[in-house]
């Protein structure tokens, strides 16, 4: 018995009624108006799925090729189901498999290369060509927008200026840059906070924490800290990780799409890089602490003695470990400042009398830096 | 059983899809996409377009989505990897701009700078618009009739240029000559669009669809009057203020459907096929708005009815110890869950619906001219819609 069904030969835009029969294998699509009989192996045969149609319509295909053959009554549609055995079998494509892995490897060799290559390269590159004066301009707007996150304490403003203690600071900071060729002139300003912490921002701009000096066991800690904080000045990280961020936040938006695990996914990538980054830079800018303490005369074993604090501190779970979380594995950099004391004088970066003066900083305080 | 149409009577769009294969399709390649991360959205959004194009069938004859999940794939890491590459030199170059030029005295400071560097995607405008040409192009290339393939020829460029000119152009006269864009974009798509070896050809001109602007129109005066009203807190202003928004958001969607209609009446296809519609705007309008408000009382019944659950299960957790905080992971899981609920809901009640409408009122002309439309060749485009697809491009499906 020979079913009914239309036949598109994928050539010209008609419908061709035609009989269908299985036979020895073959599904046999007698055209009615043309004489002739196509055979489709019933093996390869395969019904279009996700069809809005379910029982009334089925549309048959060869993978691959545009004719189709389309069932339109119920028990057509019954009867072709059993004839043909592999109607709802994928079409295997072996290649496709490959190249999607290929293409996934590829563009995630690319996505790499963009990252962790040539965005730092440019940003580098890119950071040299800022004029010093517009760096400089941008790091005090910069120092003075992160002073606002911090709350001076009752009655008093946010930053410090006791003259004595400024220039006991001014003087350390001359003693360790003595010789060290900067690409601005440093400004130091004392923020009248409690974080023990001190960061560089663009442009030679250095502020450091009232808690740091508080937290501080001599003057020489100061001064270690200090001169880390200069090797960012002298590196210019401040301006080369801004604009390495904005380029890795630029790939990794896009990269995400708009499905929220994809979203987090790029948040936990980003922090990856950025605090990679950081690392680099951190151990960069602690070989050029230990390097101008020495030059200074200064022993670093003061950065030793201080991160080896730090370290005991973070591990109580205190906020330092969220503040010091960028930064190389403390115990790993007081070993490497303790080697680096092994070679060096000692002489006090400063009389006892300007430390007193340099604690006391916070003594008077102002709105403006 | 479909018979061959009358050589004299059009043959007139046909829209058979239900609403609930349609849902748990969506639900359940949605549940898939969450899992994978995201991963699965390329096959996914393949599935939904067979099922939607499957339920149009127009004398009998549906249409065939042959697009692949896969290629859909390849086709966004290639745009990853172009977009990614042109985003990063873009904003570094930007970032060293913002930070040469630096001025606090400038009004705005820094405040100002952020503001340009957030914005600066602005650069990829003409980017949205040669996405959206190469998105239309893989979806017409990948749709069949009948066994016959529709298709674009390049030219995405141009559009991209084009788009941006006549936005600067609708903008800068204040909406007036949105017509304008409309039509001209429009016709640089359709001229460039066939149909097997039947080249489509849009006609008429654009002054013809300030019609479609009527109710827009009308609803600037009602609004210029309603608004200043309501600042001054006169009686019965806001009355009048939802009044004239009504009217806005309906003379929206009236524009967009008329001028559908208007321009589909002038295109003409091959020798001589006339396409036709004529969909109805108010059921448009009720059809979009009506179905957008059933998506937000499902979803926030649901979310009350979460939130009641939960209250009666954990009174009040503690935020700041684990132990509380932990108690939340049930109430974000079924945040999470409402939020995958959004695009299917939408999908039955918006888009379907919708797309319906416009199938069922649109019509071909003399019809067995088609007959003798003959095939066109594949389109390959490696890259898919994947410059759409990573420019979050979205579009209803």
């Amino acid at each position: 018995m020979a079913h009914r069904g239309w036949y598109l030969d994928g050539e010209r835009a008609g419908r061709f009624a035609a009989r269908v029969t299985a036979a020895e294998g073959m599904l046999e699509i007698a055209l009615e108006d043309a004489d002739e009989t196509l055979r489709w192996p019933l093996e390869e045969i395969r019904a279009l799925g996700d069809t809005a149609a379910g029982q009334e319509r089925l549309v048959l295909r060869l993978p691959g090729q545009d004719p189709r053959l389309v069932l339109e009554d119920a028990g057509t549609v019954a009867w072709a189901r059993s004839a043909c055995p592999k109607l709802t079998a994928r079409s295997r494509d072996p290649a496709g498999l490959r190249r999607v892995l290929l293409w996934s490897g590829g563009a995630a060799a690319v996505l790499a290369l963009l990252l962790f290559a040539a965005i730092p390269l440019l940003s580098n590159r890119m950071a040299r060509w800022i004029p010093p004066a517009a760096e400089a301009r941008l790091g005090a707007a910069i120092r003075d927008q992160a002073g606002l996150f911090f709350d001076a304490p009752e009655g008093e403003a946010r930053w410090c200026s006791d003259r004595a203690g400024l220039a006991a600071l001014g003087k350390m900071a001359d003693r360790l840059t003595r010789g060290a060729d900067l690409p601005y002139p440093l400004e130091i300003a004392v923020l009248n906070a409690p974080a023990v912490n001190a960061f560089a921002a663009p442009g030679g701009h250095v502020v450091v924490m009232r808690g740091l000096l508080d937290g501080a066991e001599s003057a020489e800690e100061v001064a270690a800290v200090l001169a880390h904080e200069l090797g960012h000045v002298a590196h210019r990280d401040p301006a080369r990780l801004a604009l390495r961020s904005a380029g890795t936040a630029a790939v990794l938006g896009l990269a995400a799409g708009d499905v929220m695990g994809a979203a987090a996914i790029a948040a936990a990538a980003r922090a990856l890089s950025d605090a990679h980054y950081a690392r680099d830079a951190e151990t960069a800018a602690d070989a050029y602490a230990a390097e101008r303490l020495a030059a200074a005369g200064v022993s670093p074993a003061a950065l030793a003695s201080f991160f080896d604090r730090m370290a005991a501190e973070a591990g109580g779970g205190s906020r330092l470990a969220a503040l010091f979380a960028s930064h190389p594995a403390l115990g790993e950099r007081s070993r490497a400042a303790r080697e680096a004391a092994a070679h060096s004088a000692d002489r006090p970066v400063l009389s006892p009398a300007e430390w007193a003066a340099l604690q006391q900083v916070c003594r008077r305080t102002r709105a403006r830096p | 059983m479909a018979t061959e149409p009358e050589a004299g009577s059009p043959l007139q769009g046909r829209y058979s899809g239900s609403a609930s294969a349609l849902f748990w399709l969506a639900l359940r390649t949605g549940l898939l996409t969450v899992a994978t991360l995201g991963l699965y959205r390329f096959w996914a959004k393949t599935r939904i377009r067979r099922k939607l194009w499957s339920s149009i069938d127009p004398g009998g004859d549906a249409l065939e989505y042959t697009g692949t999940g896969t290629e859909k794939f390849l086709g966004f890491l290639i745009a990853v990897v172009v977009l990614g590459s042109l985003a990063a030199v873009l904003a570094v170059v930007l970032s060293f701009l913002g930070f040469a030029l630096f001025r606090p005295e400038a009004p705005g400071g820094l405040t100002a700078l952020n503001l340009v560097l957030q914005n600066a995607g602005a650069i990829f405008a003409p980017l949205y618009f040669f996405a959206a040409y190469r998105a239309r192009r893989y979806l017409l290339s990948r749709t069949t009739w009948r066994g016959i393939r529709f298709g674009m020829e390049p030219g995405a460029w141009g559009y991209a240029w084009r788009g941006c000119l006549y936005a600067a152009l609708t903008g800068a006269s204040l909406g007036l000559l949105w017509p304008l864009m409309t039509f001209r974009l429009e016709a640089y798509l359709c001229d460039r669009s066939w149909f097997g070896d039947a080249r489509l050809r849009q006609g008429g001109r654009w002054t013809m669809l300030y019609k479609a602007m009527t109710p827009l129109l009308l609803s600037v005066p009602a609004l210029a009057l309603a608004v200043p009203a309501w600042v001054a807190g006169l009686p019965f202003s806001s009355l009048l203020l939802l009044g004239a928004g009504g009217v806005f958001a309906y003379g929206l969607v009236h524009y967009r459907v008329e001028s559908f209609a208007i321009m589909a009446r002038h295109k003409t296809a091959g020798q001589g096929i006339r396409l036709g519609a004529a969909p109805r705007p108010r059921v448009v309008a009720l059809r979009y708005y009506g179905g957008w408000a059933a998506v937000a009382a499902v979803i926030g019944l649901c979310g009350l009815a979460l939130l009641a659950g939960f209250a009666r299960i954990v009174p009040m957790p503690d935020l700041d110890d684990t132990a509380g905080a932990a108690a939340l992971v049930p109430l974000l899981a079924g945040g999470l869950a409402l939020y995958g609920l959004v695009s299917p809901l939408r999908l039955v009640f918006v888009t379907q619906p919708v797309l319906a409408h416009l199938v069922r009122h649109a019509w071909v002309e003399t019809p067995i001219l088609l007959t003798s439309v003959g095939q066109r060749p594949g389109d390959a485009m490696a890259d898919a819609d994947g410059f759409a697809d990573a420019l979050d491009l979205g579009g209803a499906f």
